[in-house]
């Protein structure tokens, strides 16, 4: 790693703080992830179309593709931060249920 | 590890339910799905079949009935390849049948079909002689 790089890494862990970081990440499931309506009409009208769409659309065509490839890059590379954020919006989700952390 | 039992308080599912509840749903379950690879050492999915998404996606509700039945056939195809327990495959592979049929939306019936094709079912259905999935042995 040059120097240059170092640099770049102390930037972006001082912006990536942990609270930016949840923040970021319920932002991404409850505001990007959720359905649109255009898509929901799309599913019942056309639903062939909708899946064919769904499983081609590339990064740089749907803010939903992105948003699912983030998540993944969170979960991947950030658990301890993303887990607490799920844990949160599975209590808003499934509600009234035991539900099981190790 | 010690294992932690946290209470969680549920939005329930109803004809007239907002939409906004639905999607959000919709969306926390597609997380479930995205990130199956580092949840699943940290969630019961057998017990959240079971007791949740399974009968949640059973509601009558017309837009639940829409996208939480797919989310479902989505998430079962992603978990089951991940982690669920023999035991509750055979509960599985029935809503996934159920999922298929005629009165369901199309939608729903595509990614029903999708999930069973997932390659952990071929190999199950096709060395298992236990019900349900022997009924497919003709």
């Amino acid at each position: 790693m040059t120097p240059a790089d170092l640099g770049n890494v102390q930037i972006l862990n001082q912006f990536w703080t942990a609270d930016r970081q949840r923040q970021f990440f319920e932002l991404l499931v409850t505001k990007y992830l959720p359905l649109s309506e255009v898509e929901i009409s799309q599913m019942q009208e056309d639903p062939e179309e909708f899946i064919i769409v769904e499983e081609s659309v590339s990064l740089f065509e749907s803010l939903r593709v992105v948003t699912e490839g983030t998540i993944m890059l969170f979960g991947e590379r950030m658990g301890s931060v993303t887990q607490p954020v799920l844990q949160q919006l599975l209590q808003q989700a499934l509600g009234n249920f035991f539900f099981f952390f190790f | 590890m010690e294992r932690k039992f946290i209470r969680l308080f549920f939005v329930e599912i109803s004809p007239d339910s907002p939409t906004p509840t639905i999607l959000f749903k919709e969306a926390v379950y597609n997380v479930l799905t995205l990130c199956s690879f580092f949840l699943h050492d940290f969630i019961d999915m057998d017990t959240l079949l079971r007791t949740r998404l399974i009968p949640e996606a059973a509601h009558p509700n017309q837009l639940s009935s829409l996208v939480l039945r797919r989310r479902l056939a989505c998430v079962i195809e992603q978990w089951n390849d991940v982690k669920l327990s023999p035991e509750i495959r055979p509960l599985v592979f029935q809503v996934l049948v159920s999922l298929m049929g005629q009165d369901q939306a199309t939608i729903v019936r595509l990614a029903a079909v999708k999930s069973l094709r997932a390659g952990t079912w071929n190999r199950i259905v096709f060395y298992s002689k236990q019900p349900p999935f022997s009924r497919l042995h003709i």
